[in-house]
């Protein structure tokens, strides 16, 4: 008798708990979770719009899509994470539109040096018909593009030797990214370009294996290469976007009215990140400068000459019809008088680029 | 089946003696080229990352074979002659599973959808099915030899003379080639 009763609370307690995790599962059932994994510093402006973003997507799907955050590569580099998309197993990412090279030959236009003239000719073409394309070209190998976040533009540093000219690059050993436009952009440039891990970056300054390096303000700033790089020429070579992707599989599988959230979660964290990065890279100019970094602004139309064979080495690829596209689109928009500084960098450039083509 | 064995243990060392030494040519060129040459070679890094995968795949497929793989053989060795025949019967089934499911299946569907989508490696732009094609490659040469090491266990016969005892005498102390090390 006495164990019967046992029993049974034994049983009721077994279907309360399993009633209880049932409950639970139900919650989160019907919010839907998408996993976003990335590679950068949680102290990371890209990282910060995406949180934003995260934030935006709950308020306007009034709970019922979250996003998950992974941040610091703990799920993979940036390549294995866009793997990681094609096979369905992660959501979204954020990418460098560099190592996208490798799934998307049309993204190594971003890589190429001097491909526009300035901020505002850049993002003329990022939010035009060309860049929309760009977003959607990723769709034949099951990626989507969301968005672009800014990546500021990429100037050298060094350690002894400063940069003032293009020629004091002759001979000084780089560190590049590991792709082949990075390669023949500095080589192009005088340099000797040398592929290191980032990781292993800031020894090889310190030790002297490479002279110099080139990044953005942000980036030269977070990784303290400025302790041992002293020159940092601002001579902008590369504008190399960061993209929002998610795997056009789960973009399917979420239905137009969730698709649409997304999307303008996005859009929003797009102008948010803007913003921020713009304030992030005064802030960095402003600390390395204090920390003793001579911050050099070279005259960026002896450089730009420089790649003008690079330029044409593309004709006839699809690469070259989309720099030539990119070269006709016109400086500025008449609706949007732009600041004098920029005006004056654009009439100057102008003249230099027609001939590149 | 002896003579097919042979056959692939011969393939695997040539092809392992030849990765070997290319992936140390690879780095002495890019040391030399870095700092005697001041004109860094770009493709070193990547060549050699790539033979380093095909090198250590290979190679377990390899130590698989030489049975040189860690194993604890405390309990095993404790056991009557039958019931160790079986457990050792279920060590293979266990590797063979592992081989078939994981590396030639999950690893050919790598290999077909990078392939697929045509995924290029940053610098050398060789197709990364390339790389990835030595993962099903490995559990192939790895169910192969748990073919072999079971027949000889049911037979009761000796297994095809192992790698260890043709090439590497040098390597072979009583660790590597003992009759009861077990495998995994």
């Amino acid at each position: 008798m006495k164990a019967i009763t046992i029993n049974n609370i034994g049983r009721c307690l077994l279907v309360c708990i399993v009633a209880l995790a049932v409950a639970a599962c139900d919650k989160h059932a019907d919010q839907r979770a998408l996993k976003l994994a990335h590679s950068l510093d949680i102290n990371h402006p890209v990282h910060k719009a995406m949180a934003h973003m995260a934030t935006r997507l709950e308020q306007l799907s009034g709970g019922t899509m979250r996003v998950d955050i992974y941040p610091s590569g703990q799920l993979g580099s940036e390549r294995e994470l866009i793997e990681l998309l094609q096979i369905g197993s992660l959501a979204m990412t954020k990418v460098s539109a560099s190592p996208l090279e490798g799934f998307v030959p049309e993204m190594k236009v971003f890589s190429i040096p001097y491909v526009f003239r300035d901020q505002q000719h850049f993002w003329q073409v990022l939010n035009g018909d060309i860049g929309r394309q760009l977003l959607l070209a990723p769709e034949r190998v099951r990626l989507r593009g969301l968005g672009y976040y800014d990546a500021g533009s990429r100037s050298f540093y060094t350690t002894e030797k400063p940069i003032r000219t293009p020629s004091d690059l002759d001979g000084l050993k780089i560190r590049v990214m590991k792709s082949q436009t990075a390669v023949a952009t500095v080589e192009n440039l005088g340099g000797a370009a040398t592929p290191i891990a980032w990781g292993e970056l800031y020894t090889a300054l310190q030790q002297g294996v490479v002279d110099g390096a080139e990044n953005n303000p942000p980036t030269f700033y977070l990784s303290k290469h400025f302790e041992v790089a002293k020159f940092y020429t601002l001579d902008e070579h590369t504008s190399i976007p960061d993209l929002l992707l998610i795997s056009r599989h789960i973009w399917q599988s979420l239905d137009s009215q969730q698709q649409q959230w997304l999307q303008t979660a996005v859009d929003e964290s797009v102008e948010f990140q803007r913003a921020l990065w713009q304030k992030d890279t005064q802030k960095a100019l402003k600390a390395v400068a204090d920390a003793g970094v001579e911050i050099i602004y070279p005259d960026k139309s002896l450089y730009r000459e420089k790649v003008v064979a690079m330029h044409e080495s593309y004709q006839g690829t699809t690469t070259g019809a989309l720099l030539k596209k990119i070269a006709a689109l016109p400086s500025t928009t008449p609706a949007d008088p732009a600041p004098g500084s920029s005006e004056s960098n654009g009439a100057q450039s102008s003249a230099a680029l027609p001939e590149s083509m | 089946m002896k003579n097919l064995v042979t056959l692939i243990d011969r393939c695997l060392v040539l092809l392992l003696t030849v990765l070997m030494a290319a992936l140390v040519l690879a780095i002495v060129w890019q040391v030399l080229s870095r700092y005697l040459l001041h004109a860094p070679a770009a493709f070193t890094e990547e060549l050699a990352r790539f033979i380093l995968i095909w090198v250590s795949l290979l190679g377990a497929s390899y130590a698989f074979r030489a049975r040189m793989h860690l194993g604890l053989n405390l309990i095993v060795e404790k056991l009557h002659a039958n019931n160790k025949r079986r457990v050792e019967l279920f060590a293979l089934a266990a590797v063979a599973m592992f081989a078939f499911a994981v590396l030639v299946i999950g690893g050919g569907r790598l290999v077909l959808l990078t392939a697929q989508l045509q995924q290029v490696s940053a610098v050398l732009g060789l197709s990364m099915a390339w790389v990835y094609a030595v993962i099903p490659l490995s559990g192939a040469l790895m169910l192969v030899y748990v073919l072999d090491f079971a027949l000889a266990l049911l037979s009761g016969a000796e297994p095809t003379p192992g790698i260890d005892q043709n090439q590497n005498d040098a390597l072979d102390d009583s660790g590597a080639s003992g009759p009861h090390t077990s495998r995994e």
